[in-house]
């Protein structure tokens, strides 16, 4: 006689041993992979995107007959573009064989250190190397002559000044831009990591 | 893990290889854990494992389906199903064979059926009336009887 499909799935449950559940070795693996490949992948390309505004400054320095401006500004860029890149190799340099939660602890370690030297070249760079940007765009203008007629103290002080909003707004600057671009990913990082030391706990 | 019966035997439904079943079921566990903060006690624990685990798996079984159209010009020999290794009671190996050729809904509602799970339930998980689901298990019991036919005794 045939046998009834309940009868058959109660009594196979009822002898099977193969019901033991699958060691979660790997849990948060492809999740994080996933996310880890984002950041990579929205690293290269908001680095590569400098290559086009580099392009796209020169070309509009070069209409304004400011040449010697747009090609210092254009190997500024290309050498942050480099800069960028030889620092997210060490995204890449990780040892991804390692377990997943040493893995995502080096890796926020490393996004970290990234962050903050960035944050500092913004900082401290940006206004070492916009002020004479600013020197060579108004040269031989009116502005530039009453500038130099002015007292050596005043001069300084207006530099001071100008440099440190430079520098305020240098940092602003990328702190927005990092948590438009990356806000999302990180926290998502973040939020991986955390799941991931409850685990461990409970 | 409490309700980890539940767990595998929804994901060996939606499953041909060993490493699949492998996914499916992390990815369930992943999904419970994530959500368990959601749960609300106004539905029973076990309702709420059946509705996650089933739409973790219909979803990827949808999202595999779509990769496999894509791919469809290539034979996989590694993507040969490895069916028969899932269990060891050759009648629940054939049955389990039988529901993997039911679409993705019907394999939920057959296997909370076999899982004796009143009809009112299985509506609430699903998302339909009880009465329609009396209706359909009766058409998949039929459709199972007849892939099966010969093969069990």
């Amino acid at each position: 006689m045939e046998r009834s499909i309940e009868n058959i799935w109660k009594k196979g449950f009822e002898a099977e041993k193969k019901l033991s559940a699958p060691t979660i070795t790997n849990l948060y693996k492809r999740k994080s992979g996933l996310v880890i490949q984002q950041i990579n992948s929205t690293t290269k390309k908001d680095n590569l995107s400098l290559i086009p505004v580099g392009v796209i400054i020169f070309g509009i320095l070069v209409f304004m007959d400011k040449v010697i401006l747009g090609t210092y500004v254009a190997i500024l860029i290309t050498g942050l573009y480099f800069l960028n890149k030889r620092m997210l190799k060490k995204l890449e340099t990780l040892n991804i064989r390692d377990n997943t939660y040493n893995y995502l602890l080096n890796y926020r370690k490393t996004i970290k250190n990234i962050t903050s030297y960035t944050t500092w070249l913004m900082g401290l760079g940006f206004p070492l190397v916009a002020i004479p940007a600013y020197w060579m765009f108004f040269q031989d203008t009116k502005i530039m002559d009453s500038f130099k007629q002015l007292d050596l103290v005043v001069e300084i002080l207006i530099i001071s000044g100008l440099a440190v909003v430079l520098s305020v707004l240098g940092i602003l600057l990328y702190r927005l831009s990092t948590k438009i671009v990356y806000g999302n990913l990180l926290s998502s990082l973040e939020n991986i990591l955390e799941d991931m030391e409850d685990l461990m706990k409970s | 893990m409490p309700y980890v019966g539940i767990i595998i035997k929804i994901c060996r439904a939606y499953t041909d290889t060993e490493e699949d079943f492998q996914d499916y079921y992390q990815e369930v566990c992943l999904q419970i854990w994530n959500s368990r903060e959601n749960f609300k006690e106004e539905s029973k624990w076990s309702t709420w494992i059946y509705r996650i685990s089933l739409n973790v798996c219909m979803s990827l079984l949808k999202k595999r389906k779509k990769k496999q159209v894509r791919s469809s010009d290539y034979i996989d020999e590694e993507n040969i199903p490895d069916i028969e290794n899932s269990f060891q009671d050759e009648s629940l190996q054939l049955l389990y064979t039988a529901i993997r050729q039911l679409s993705e809904l019907d394999r939920a509602i057959i296997l909370l059926y076999l899982e004796e799970n009143p009809n009112k339930e299985i509506a609430s998980i699903i998302g339909t009336t009880p009465n329609n689901i009396g209706v359909r298990i009766t058409r998949i019991k039929k459709q199972l009887k007849k892939l099966l036919d010969g093969k069990i005794y």
